[in-house]
């Protein structure tokens, strides 16, 4: 342990001082991505859009005794789209991002019980304010598709001298969604939010597996480069000490890293969720913050177990990136899987194939610490642990002083 | 042959390097307490040797003993008699001059207050201020650095010091005062000294004992002027065109 110590104590003193490097790998993400998701919401606010409306109708309909005109929709589409920020021009522009067309006899239609009105919607190519004004008109579409329904079922139902309820023509089959734990018990919407959340956090790991590889590449090739490995190795300190040493400091500084880029993307989801009143810390309990935390540092110590071993048979700093970059990228695709996927239950190959990936551990105690389920959220804490250790053990193994020395760079 | 009283002896040592041979059956003898020079053009073979001393490198084949241990095998244990100065070792640039030599105190002796007396032998030893010690390497000029690092692998106080061209790349003045500094600390401290350089001159005004190396081979050893007289030449350097042929 004091060999350990040692190493520990020159590398934090060498990492630490590098401030400019610091600053740039953990200070950076916590200012980048926030200002990211503000300026990405206040730029869409910023970009002006323009609809133009057409109206080829002059007729009017009247159905369920109230009385329609196209210019009364041509209303309602206007304030929905004016609502959302959008300029609405009347009449044709070549300017606009798109144009909403009623058609002739559209209001005449709309009250027949034998034909449809139409409306067209022609979008711009490329233009993002398209796709928001189509969502905007199809949303108000749906909407008065059913007035519209509910007011004919009313008139028809009249005139046959039936009682009808208008939902059990136009929806006639009902959904009921609730939640339930894992031992059957119902559970609050709040819950399975948070169940949701810790996807997203398990996601957000994806973030602090990359800087602390640049930090082991340099404790280790960088040694190499500036010439002070030689004299290091020809010392009594144990290798393991040496590979230890170098992980361990690394990983705190990863930690570092690690935990301000995770609290990057937090914020970059947190901000827009505040501007639209949603407090969605409030929602992630203590636990699993917790839980989040120590999957960060865990998720950094896997990376750098992961990485150490090409690294000490690299021969050359690019060398040594550029293999750390592809472990790390393949290893990765598990954030993304536990992002859409429940691990447990695919299939046993694919399964136990992602189990050799510490990354999927440090995912699913994340996961069983939201769910409660803490007997297994340490299971896959010490599962994680011990592939980091079989991993470091690899390393000592894989140690040569003379692959390192003579390494091709 | 006696074995006793040897820092070093080499026997028939032999290293590839792929289809490259950089060693050919070398074989030399150290005794304790004296400077030994190694010395020959670049790519002898004087760093391979040395590396195989300081238990970095395997040689293929042939014996290697440091203090009766042979290597590889007993490398753990012989790592706690040596110190070595590769050729142009660099320093720790965002340590202090004192950190670095601390670090290198504590990798021998661990958190101890040996660590910090062997540090402030190390700081006595380079010869600079408390002032210039204290301030990042990163600051420092080239030969400042090859003081702290002569310092740094002397105060450890190891039976056995390597110094791969300890003086390369530098102007006259530091030079010298490194050469006394080594001269000093031989005398006080009976130590042995392996040192390696392509600069013959110096090495005649510095070592005991000399072994001459090109491609690979030993070509003779013997104290420097033992080899002048018997090769009637000026200086090692001349002892040295001559065994070797002009065109080498």
């Amino acid at each position: 342990m004091n060999s350990v110590y040692v190493v520990v104590w020159k590398e934090l003193k060498d990492m630490l001082r590098d401030i400019r490097t610091l600053a740039a790998i953990a200070f950076l993400p916590l200012l980048i991505l926030p200002l990211m998701s503000l300026t990405s919401i206040y730029a869409q606010g910023l970009q002006p859009g323009y609809v133009a409306l057409i109206n080829y109708d002059k007729t009017s309909g009247s159905v369920g005794g109230v009385n329609i005109t196209s210019e009364d929709i041509l209303k309602e589409i206007s304030e929905a789209l004016e609502k959302n920020g959008l300029h609405v021009i009347y009449g044709a522009s070549a300017n606009a991002d798109a144009t909403i067309i009623i058609k002739e006899g559209f209001a005449k239609n709309l009250t027949s019980l034998t034909e449809r009105a139409r409306l067209e919607i022609i979008k711009t190519l490329g233009s993002s304010k398209a796709d928001q004004v189509e969502n905007i008109v199809l949303n108000l579409i749906n909407d008065l598709n059913f007035r519209l329904a509910s007011l004919k079922v009313i008139e028809l139902s009249g005139i046959a001298g039936l009682n009808v309820s208008v939902d059990s023509v136009l929806r006639p089959v009902e959904a009921q969604v609730s939640v339930v734990g894992v031992g059957g018990a119902p559970v609050s919407y709040e819950e399975a939010i948070k169940v949701y959340i810790s996807r997203f956090l398990s996601f957000s790991l994806i973030f602090v597996t990359t800087p602390s590889t640049a930090y082991i590449t340099d404790s280790v090739i960088g040694e190499k480069e500036r010439k002070t490995l030689e004299a290091l190795l020809s010392t009594p300190v144990p290798r393991h000490a040496l590979i230890i040493g170098k992980v361990v400091s690394t990983s705190l500084i990863g930690l570092l890293t690690g935990f301000t880029n995770a609290l990057g993307l937090l914020l970059f989801a947190y901000v827009p969720s505040l501007i639209y009143g949603i407090n969605l810390f409030y929602l992630i309990p203590g636990s699993v913050m917790l839980a989040h935390f120590i999957a960060i540092y865990f998720s950094v110590l896997s990376s750098l177990a992961l990485v150490t071993p090409a690294v000490i048979r690299s021969g050359s700093y690019r060398a040594a990136q550029a293999s750390s970059m592809i472990i790390i990228s393949v290893a990765t695709i598990v954030f993304f899987i536990s992002l859409y996927v429940d691990i447990e239950q695919l299939s046993n190959v694919f399964k136990w194939l992602l189990y050799l990936i510490p990354y999927t551990h440090a995912s699913l105690f994340i996961k069983f610490v939201a769910l409660g389920m803490l007997r297994e959220a340490l299971t896959h804490l010490t599962i994680l642990l011990l592939v980091i250790a079989g991993l470091m053990y690899v390393s000592i193994k894989l140690f040569n002083e003379e692959r390192i020395i003579y390494g091709r760079t | 042959m006696s074995d006793a009283g040897k820092a070093v002896l080499v026997r028939g040592v032999v290293k590839d390097f792929g289809k490259i041979r950089a060693l050919s059956k070398v074989s030399i003898e150290i005794d304790e307490g004296i400077i030994f020079g190694l010395i020959g053009p670049n790519g002898a073979g004087k760093t391979t040797l040395l590396r195989i001393l300081a238990t970095l490198l395997k040689q293929d084949e042939g014996e290697v003993k440091v203090f009766g241990y042979g290597l590889p095998e007993n490398r753990v244990l012989v790592r706690k008699y040596i110190s070595y100065l590769p050729e142009d070792a660099g320093l720790y640039s965002r340590l202090t001059g004192w950190e670095n030599l601390y670090y290198y105190a504590m990798l021998y002796y661990g958190r101890t207050g040996k660590a910090l007396e062997v540090t402030e032998i190390g700081a006595k030893i380079s010869g600079l201020s408390e002032r210039d010690l204290n301030r990042k390497v990163s600051e420092y000029s080239k030969g400042m650095v090859r003081r702290v690092s002569i310092a740094r692998t002397l105060m450890i106080g190891s039976k056995l010091v390597i110094l791969d061209e300890p003086t390369s790349g530098l102007d006259v003045f530091s030079a010298y005062a490194i050469r006394k500094t080594l001269k000093e600390y031989s005398r006080n401290n009976s130590v042995t000294i392996v040192l390696s350089s392509h600069n013959m001159l110096e090495v005649e005004d510095l070592c005991d004992v000399v072994a001459l190396i090109n491609k690979g081979r030993v070509i003779v050893q013997g104290p420097p002027k033992d080899l002048i007289r018997a090769y009637n030449g000026r200086n090692l350097e001349e002892v040295f065109i001559s065994l070797a042929g002009e065109g080498m």
